[in-house]
């Protein structure tokens, strides 16, 4: 534990290199790209040297986790970084989705519930006809099992 | 719909396991193809889902398959009570309108529920006078205290809504019962508080004690069963002097309590305990008027 610590401590200006699923790479200084567990565990396995492999994510995708990860270690204030948050989450719902699941992938804590956050905040106050249509949910109830579902709580959905 | 949180709080604990990426188990590169977001993975879900309020909540449920069995267990992001604004009116043919409305503070509206479409003759009369009491599950589960003087039977009666279930016959004190965990937590008569369990429908008693609640709020803590905060105001004062006590559940007895500590109390027509954080933060060790609403539905609030 104090080892590994110290080996962290001592090589804050090292840059890791992190490769996308499409082979893109990307240089991320150490500080910034141990905020991810996943790239985390993966350097403690000996990937630091060389390149880490990132197989469920894309450039594109990647390229904005890495503007996360950099900006949220380069210590701006409380209130700045709130505010990039804001700006950084306000993507079309596609580009939500992937970087819903490259959070998660890349177990980024912070990140990821910045991201649910959003998400919550997309639902919030619509009719399920509308969430259907934003998030292209498949309805797989029968019309009598929604119907019921639907007039347990019927005054929710006038 | 039954909204309970016992089981996913702890699922995403246990699914929260780090992802342990070595070249041989990597799988096969594939090109990512944009699957619907209801076959996000559950852990995935279960994070938004406990992001949004029970009324959005209620709205994704009849989505799809996977969001409803995953919504059903995740406890609501609400920071503030519902409150149940019911009324009724009788004519010279009897009760012809009585109408339950709720108001949500999460997205500060109004919503009209007819509860009593369902309910006619002998049971009507049951509800009548009828008062909305608690929910810990929002309104899907709440719970009426009737005083039926009509009737002339000195009984007061719980009524699970949702169940449709009647439980005659029980003395309640105005204003004051828990359901958690399958349990109807009742302060009866002279600070008494009774166990209903919903199950078999039998009484225990925990405890008695001198403590007369002639107004007051409970609240428990999340944590099972650890806390009940009783708040006596004093008639005849102003503004009322509160006393608070905690049941004790290993002692299994009253203790006085000098604060509130991070709890908010509404004392009022109905009254109630809220754990005073995030958004309501500053409620913290205060106790508040709480005149207007007819009835307010509780439950715990969540934090990260």
């Amino acid at each position: 534990m104090a080892s590994s610590e110290s080996t962290t401590t001592s090589t804050t200006t090292k840059v890791l290199r992190l490769k996308s699923s499409d082979n893109e790479i990307f240089g991320v200084e150490e500080k910034a790209a141990l905020q991810s567990e996943t790239i985390k565990s993966l350097a403690e396995d000996g990937y630091s040297e060389d390149v880490i492999p990132l197989f469920n994510v894309e450039k594109k995708t990647l390229a904005k986790i890495v503007e996360w990860l950099n900006k949220h270690a380069s210590g701006s204030s409380k209130e700045e970084l709130k505010r990039w948050d804001a700006d950084f989450v306000d993507v079309d719902k596609d580009v939500l989705y992937d970087l819903l699941l490259a959070s998660n992938y890349l177990n980024i804590e912070v990140l990821l519930h910045q991201l649910a956050q959003k998400v919550a905040d997309m639902i919030k106050g619509k009719k399920p006809e509308e969430i259907r249509q934003l998030f292209g949910i498949k309805n797989d109830f029968t019309p009598e099992e929604e119907a019921e579902i639907r007039r347990e709580n019927a005054w929710a959905f006038e | 719909m039954d909204f309970t949180w016992t089981g996913n709080d702890k699922k995403r604990k246990t699914m929260a396991v780090r992802v342990n990426c070595r070249p041989g188990s990597i799988q096969k590169q594939q090109k990512l193809e944009r699957s619907p977001w209801s076959d996000l993975p559950d852990d995935l879900l279960i994070t938004i889902f406990s992001k949004i309020c029970l009324l959005d909540q209620i709205r994704c449920a009849p989505l799809c398959k996977t969001w409803k069995q995953l919504i059903k267990g995740i406890r609501p992001a609400d920071k503030l009570p519902w409150q149940i604004l019911y009324d009724w009116r009788l004519s010279d043919k009897g009760c012809n309108k009585s109408v339950c409305k709720l108001f949500v503070p999460s997205h500060l509206e109004t919503y009209t529920v007819k509860v009593m479409d369902g309910f006619n003759g002998e049971e009507w009369r049951n509800f009548t006078g009828a008062e909305a009491l608690y929910s810990r599950y929002g309104y899907l589960n709440w719970i009426l205290v009737v005083s039926n003087s009509q009737l002339k039977k000195n009984t007061n009666t719980l009524v699970s809504v949702s169940e449709k279930q009647l439980f005659p016959g029980i003395q309640v004190v105005q204003a004051d019962a828990i359901y958690f965990d399958g349990i109807l937590y009742c302060l009866l008569g002279w600070g008494t508080l009774g166990a209903f369990k919903v199950a078999n429908q039998q009484w225990s008693c925990l405890h008695k004690t001198c403590v007369r609640p002639s107004n007051g709020a409970t609240d428990l803590d999340g944590n099972y069963l650890i806390m009940v905060l009783l708040l006596r105001l004093v008639m005849n004062a102003e503004n009322g002097v509160f006393l608070i006590w905690r049941f004790d559940f290993s002692e299994k007895k009253w203790v006085n309590q000098a604060s509130l500590g991070d709890y908010a109390a509404f004392v009022g027509w109905t009254s109630f305990l809220i754990p005073a954080a995030g958004e309501i933060s500053e409620f913290a060790g205060n106790q508040n008027n709480n005149r207007n609403p007819t009835c307010c539905v509780r439950y715990l609030t969540v934090e990260n």
